[in-house]
């Protein structure tokens, strides 16, 4: 047979007709077609749409079984044994073809996907090939639930394979409990199968009790371990049958898996009632429980370890011995139980509990410390009533520019790997306005750039600062314009260098700017280079840089300047301007931002930043007029208003958050201007990320205006999802100038930090928690206005409350300050009507308690009292309502 | 990824027996790396065999985990590698090693946590399996617990076979990382110590899912804190989750040490039990390998062998090696027996031991030598050198590499390189390619 006749047979013929012509074929003939067969198989079936140069096939079952009876083994691997037919059976080709290599390819391709185990399974069945041994084959039943196990595929299962299902754990995609969970109904389970083999007598009920705690003692993750605990108590052993298993559910209590120690625990309760357990057994065995994280747990060891030294008196000095391992846990109410029994079994008269629980006095919480010291004859401590010194304002470090070109290059070289620190970048930026004429005239050392530079452009990547980094690495390298560059990609819609309405348009516009002078050979301060760690720019740096450029009669780059205005810091300004005689437009912005009546000139861009330089602004009708229609932020304060609510859909509901403006909001001619005062631009159903949407452009947008970030916080509130865990959050972004020097926290401020206390991102909740202890000592926020910032978000009612209560224990936790802060905090919060107490507001009420505890403090807010003595009902609301109102003076 | 094949060849499975007065576990030692030994390498009886047990399942636990998963990761590196152990004159040790590279574990028994009554130093692989782990559960405090290693047979037959035979392809970075990471831990310094429940508290805040948040773990008065941004001190630790394998251990610690190396940012985590230690080594990132540290490639680019030659041939199975001694024994001075002490130990030669503040001798059973010229970095700067790439320049060199000429540079004890890699590294992960090129440049000159 040649090529082209082997070709005409599989593309013409139907498929069991290629089968019996290819059977009747010597092999040595078939495997010459071997290469022919997987490239048609390639062509016409790997591919969901055929090249149109493939040839055309009449069954597309036929390439498949071509493959089959020309390929080796490895030829089968390298197509991911994925050659086999759809609708002839391949028990038909397998018995026509007789592969040699037939039990590796079922085995194989079996572990690759467990789902064929039912289409391979009539091979077995008939005796064609070896029936599979390895763990996929069991994952194929797991796979498939309603596989047919009927005949000798039941014998087998019920002899042999059920009984690997408690050894093949599976992993994500297999495993019997997430078929059971996705199952549709506990009809279609493995679980109820299994039970209805055991009731009609089929299984073996002893055996199955013995194997599903065996497979529980086998660490299988969690998740996949719940099936065999939840099989085991499906099983419902009785009294007798556990008996004689108690050591293995002894053993079960030091598992590391959550459900299989409830279980284990059940068990032993009912055995215990039944005297069926040994005490001393039961008692050591507690050990794991006594500690366990679960509060459940916890508590029902305590109580058997009771039951246990009731049982047997001996045991009274160990058990309190044990149930100190208790106090670990982090409730009050655990350690107040533990201590209970402790008490109850004698241990505080014996020395060697007494040592033990000594080791628990400082981790105690505040309502048991005191009772725990005087226990083991300690002093709790003085309360805590007096915060630590705050460190009041933080210090900035200069931003010294860099010194040589080498610097320079070695500087950008490292910020085109990592853009994250948006002071380096402009460092970076303000070595190549500084160097880049001198590095102009040495090409090899400019060449590590050349090309690092252009990978990147190339790969383009998420980050658009580092992108238009690359544009400015390859524009100093290669000679090259902005306008150049521009052009290279002109016929590249999603590729280019501008991305309208955001911030790193700003970027991109400024470093053409400086662009455009290194390549006029002029060396130059860049005029935006933040003078200080804080991102701002000292008044008298920003004149004497533009005296640089008077002095060579070089007109400042408009973005350039704008970006310096925006960064001018609040200190120094009249010394400053008392030294400057502004002469052009660009000199007349600087003295106004600065402070000077002067009157604005044409330039948007410059009269918008100069006046937005000057905080706290005014309406100035002038700037305002420069702009039609008019722009917030330019010239007309935007005056933002922080809405929050919750959206209900049928069983769902989220958070809605909206920053709406006192002036409308409209694209300008210039995309630069609103960008840079953060405008807010609905997408279809989103706001655009005006920012970025990862760390390295949000962090830089954060040095837009560090003087007055709350048009970076409207950004903040506007893109956070407190649902989305990401190992890299790129809303961590958003803290940044949190960590920085700066004014007061303002409104949007300390709401962004109140919203992302929230965040189940551990990374964001946790950072916004450190952000709040930092300002708290440099004394830049205080409860009062942090209150008001969280009280909506708590009030909407659209996020767990237990969320805020975990992230003000964490500051609480930080020491006196944060301590002292997070009592005023909640006090302050309690003056809501008794109908509108948010959910779960019972863990806040008992941290508050906690700690006045801790602060030997009472409640004396009299709307807080009053706001709690109205709170009715029962539960840890009403409890720790009375407590705090006994503990005040009107208690 | 690079691999080589692991032949692992087992006498029998190990076993968790059942015995008269208690229980005998039996490890299997791997004959194929060593010589059937007559007795096998230990019998000893467990004189904690709870905390034997559980510390043995912890090792197990790390070694069939994968904290990272790339996705060309095979499975069965997963379910077969297995832990290796040392019998030493005073302590016996079992080390594993994480399938993703970024853990490794060793538990330490000293002489205090066994009653041996035969002993024949070596090192040699365990089989260790799954069955096994969950075997090891039931061992109790009252167990009388017996231990040998590579004692004869005990006549458990897998798969119808009385010989257990296993070829694993072991990734060349997880050979090298099982070895460098004993050098990691030369370099670190002790950083400060939990008590029991401070310890205890800080594992149970750690989350139980994954997470790959970069936090500083610092202490502040008796407790520990964790936080996201960097502490004057701290710790740096990402991927806590990899902690996880401590919890069930820490409530019998008498405290935990915590060390890291300032220049990696690895850390180690030693629980003290008195007379036994669980060490977790955790490398910054779940996704970085020890072995791409590189931080003896210079030494290695650059060493004529001669001293490591001097050294391995005084050792002989120590606790814990005596550098003064062996300078003295070897005519090197202290330097040199450090660095060759270090070139030994990621020759596989030798472990560090942090209580001890020393390395010990033992032999890792794999190939690790012959897969150390393999090193990629220190292959492209074999390359570049032949290409004569070099040249010097007042301050340092120019090396040329496709079209692009990189700047070497002096930097105090350091040097400095124009290439991406140090952009992203600096000096943190040991030199590249262009710098080792110019130091092996040097050497020749030399």
């Amino acid at each position: 047979m040649t090529e082209e006749q082997f070709l005409e047979l599989v593309c013409k013929k139907k498929a069991r007709d290629v089968v019996e012509i290819l059977a009747a074929t010597p092999l040595a003939d078939r495997r010459r077609h071997a290469k022919v067969a997987a490239q048609l198989f390639r062509d016409t079936v790997m591919q969901w749409a055929a090249p149109p140069d493939a040839p055309k096939v009449r069954d597309r079952d036929a390439p498949s079984v071509a493959v089959l009876a020309t390929a080796s083994l490895g030829e089968l691997k390298k197509l991911g044994f994925q050659p086999l037919p759809q609708k002839l059976g391949v028990e038909e080709v397998v018995r026509a073809l007789s592969p040699e290599w037939v039990d590796d390819w079922v085995e194989a391709a079996i572990e690759q996907s467990p789902h064929l185990v039912s289409r391979f399974a009539p091979l077995w069945q008939a005796g064609l090939c070896k029936r599979p041994a390895g763990e996929a084959f069991i994952l194929g039943y797991y796979a498939h639930f309603g596989r047919d196990l009927e005949g000798a595929g039941e014998a087998s299962f019920l002899e042999e394979d059920v009984w690997r299902f408690f050894e093949v754990e599976g992993g994500g995609e297999f495993s019997l409990a997430s078929h059971d969970k996705y199952a549709g109904g506990p009809d279609f389970t493995w679980s109820t199968r299994l039970l209805k083999y055991v009731a009609a007598g089929r299984l073996d009920r002893a055996r199955l009790l013995d194997v599903s705690l065996d497979a529980l003692q086998r660490d299988f993750g969690q998740f996949r371990a719940g099936w065999y605990s939840r099989f085991h108590a499906a099983l419902e052993p009785t009294v007798d049958e556990m008996t004689p298993r108690a050591d293995r559910y002894l053993a079960l209590l030091a598992s590391s898996v959550p459900p299989t120690v409830s279980l284990a625990m059940k068990c032993l309760q009912t055995l215990d009632k039944a005297g069926a357990v040994a005490p001393g057994a039961l008692l050591e065995a507690l050990e794991a429980p006594l500690q366990a994280r679960q509060k459940s747990t916890v508590t029902a060891a305590l109580k058997m370890a009771g039951s246990a030294a009731r049982r047997d008196p001996a045991l009274k000095a160990r058990a309190a011995s044990m149930v100190t391992r208790a106090l670990v846990a982090e409730a009050a109410d655990v350690q107040s139980k533990a201590l209970d029994l402790i008490e109850k079994l004698g241990g505080a008269e014996d020395a060697s509990v007494r040592s033990e629980l000594a080791q628990y006095v400082d981790l105690a919480a505040p309502s048991v410390r005191d009772r725990l010291a005087s226990l083991v004859g300690a002093s709790a401590g003085a309360p805590q009533t007096e915060p630590d010194q705050v460190t009041g304002p933080r210090e900035v470090t200069p931003v010294l520019p860099v010194a040589t070109a080498e610097d320079a290059l070695a500087l950008f070289l490292a910020v085109l790997e990592s853009p994250r620190d948006p002071l380096m970048v402009e460092r970076a930026i303000d070595g190549v306005a500084r160097f880049g004429a001198e590095l102009r005239g040495d090409e090899k050392a400019l060449s590590p750039l050349r090309k690092r530079a252009g990978q990147i452009w190339k790969a383009q990547g998420e980050s658009r600062i580092r992108f238009i980094l690359a544009a400015t690495g390859r524009a100093l390298a290669e000679g090259k314009t902005f306008a150049q560059l521009r052009r290279e990609v002109s016929d590249k819609p999603t590729y280019q260098l501008e991305a309208a309405g955001k911030l790193s348009r700003v970027f991109l516009d400024r470093n053409d700017e400086v662009i455009a002078n290194v390549l006029q050979d002029r060396s130059l301060p860049m005029l935006s280079t933040p003078s200080d760690d804080a991102g701002c720019i000292a008044p008298s740096d920003l004149v004497a840089r533009m005296e640089v450029y008077r002095e060579r009669g070089i007109d400042p780059g408009k973005i350039d300047l704008a970006l310096g205005l925006l960064r001018l810091s609040a200190e120094g300004r009249p010394e400053a301007l008392k030294e400057f005689a502004p002469v052009s437009e660009a000199e007349r912005a600087l003295a106004y931002a600065l402070g000077a009546d002067v009157t604005p000139g044409d330039i948007g861009v410059l009269w918008s930043a100069a006046w937005a330089a000057r905080q706290p602004t005014d309406p100035d009708e002038r700037i305002a007029a420069l702009f039609t229609p008019h722009l917030p932020d330019c010239g007309t304060p935007a005056d933002p208003e922080l809405k929050i609510w919750k959206k209900e859909q049928d069983v769902y509901h989220w958070i809605v958050i909206e920053v709406p403006v006192s002036v409308a909001e409209t694209a300008s001619v210039d995309q630069a201007i609103p960008a840079m005062f953060f405008p807010i631009e609905r997408d279809t159903y989103f706001y655009r990320d005006v920012c970025g949407h990862v760390f390295e452009d949000i962090a830089w947008s954060s040095l837009v205006r560090p003087n007055w970030s709350e048009p970076f916080h409207r950004q903040a509130l506007l893109h956070m999802d407190t649902s989305q865990k990401l190992s890299d959050h790129f809303c961590l972004a958003f803290l940044e100038p949190f960590f920085r020097a700066g004014p007061a926290v303002q409104p949007l401020g300390a709401a962004t930090l109140a919203y992302y206390i929230a965040s189940e991102d551990k990374s964001v909740s946790t950072l916004a928690g450190e952000a709040v202890v930092s300002l708290l000592e440099e004394e830049r926020l205080d409860a009062a206005s942090f209150a008001s910032a969280v009280r909506p978000f708590l009030m909407s009612a659209a996020l767990p409350t237990a969320r805020w209560t975990k992230g003000f224990a964490a500051i609480a936790a930080t020491g006196p300050v944060g301590a002292a802060f997070v009592r005023q905090l909640v006090t302050l919060f309690l003056d809501f009507p008794p109908d509108e107490t948010p959910r779960d507001m019972g863990g806040m009420l008992e941290l508050l308690y906690e700690l006045h505890v801790a602060a030997g403090a009472k409640l004396q807010n009299a709307d807080a009292l009053a706001c709690l003595k109205a709170m009715t009902g029962g539960g840890k609301l009403a409890k720790f309502a009375a407590k705090l109102v006994q503990m005040s003076d009107a208690g | 990824m690079a691999s080589v094949e692991q032949s692992y060849r087992y006498g029998a499975m190990s076993e968790l027996q059942d015995m008269p007065l208690g229980q005998r576990l039996a490890l299997a030692s791997d004959a194929s790396h060593a010589p059937e030994i007559s007795g096998g390498f230990l019998t000893a009886r467990a004189r904690y065999p709870d905390m034997t047990a559980r510390g043995l399942r912890s090792v197990s636990e790390i070694v069939g985990s994968r904290f990272y998963v790339p996705p060309s990761m095979l499975a069965r590196i997963l379910r077969e590698a297995d832990p290796v152990a040392t019998v030493s004159p005073g302590v016996v040790r079992f080390e594993g090693f994480s399938a993703c590279c970024s853990a490794y574990i060793r538990l330490d028994l000293g002489d205090d946590a066994l009653e041996v009554s035969h002993r024949r130093n070596g090192t040699t692989n365990v089989d260790f399996g799954p069955e096994l782990r969950g075997a090891l559960a039931s061992v109790g405090k009252g167990t009388s617990l017996e231990l040998t290693i590579g004692a004869e047979a005990v006549g458990i037959i897998r798969d119808g076979a009385k010989i257990v035979e296993k070829k694993v392809p072991l990734p060349v970075r997880w050979i090298k990382g099982f070895a460098e990471v004993q050098v990691a831990m030369a370099g670190m310094e002790h950083a400060f110590r939990l008590g029991r429940v401070a310890a205890q508290r800080f594992l149970r805040q750690l989350p139980r899912g994954k997470s790959d948040h970069l936090q500083w773990v610092s202490v502040a008065g008796s407790m520990p804190r964790l936080s996201m941004r960097e502490t004057t001190g701290g710790v740096p630790l990402r991927g806590g989750h990899r902690l996880r394998v401590l919890e069930p251990l820490v409530a019998a610690a008498d405290g935990l040490d915590i060390y890291t190396n300032r220049a990696t940012d690895a850390s180690a985590w030693v629980l003290d039990f008195g007379s036994q230690r669980l060490c977790l080594v955790l490398n910054v990132d779940p996704w970085r390998g020890f072995s791409g540290d590189g931080g003896l490639l210079s030494r290695i680019a650059t060493s004529d062998g001669g001293a490591v030659a001097a050294i391995r041939a005084q050792l002989n199975w120590q606790d814990r090696i005596d550098e003064d001694g062996l300078a003295d024994a070897t005519g090197l001075t202290r330097e040199e027996v450090r660095a060759g002490l270090a070139e030994v130990a990621a020759g596989g030669l030798a472990g560090f031991d942090l209580n001890r503040g020393g390395y010990f001798h033992r032999v890792l059973p794999f190939d690790v030598e012959k897969i150390t010229a393999l090193n990629p970095r220190l292959k492209a700067a074999g390359k570049l050198l032949e290409a004569d790439a070099v040249s010097m320049t007042g301050d340092g060199g120019e090396i040329r590499s496709d079209g692009t000429t990189h700047r070497v540079r002096a930097d105090g004890e350091n040097w400095t390189c124009t290439c991406p890699w140090y952009a992203r590294n600096g000096s943190n992960r040991g030199p590249c390619k262009h710098v080792l090129a110019l130091e092996m440049h040097l050497e020749r000159q030399a």
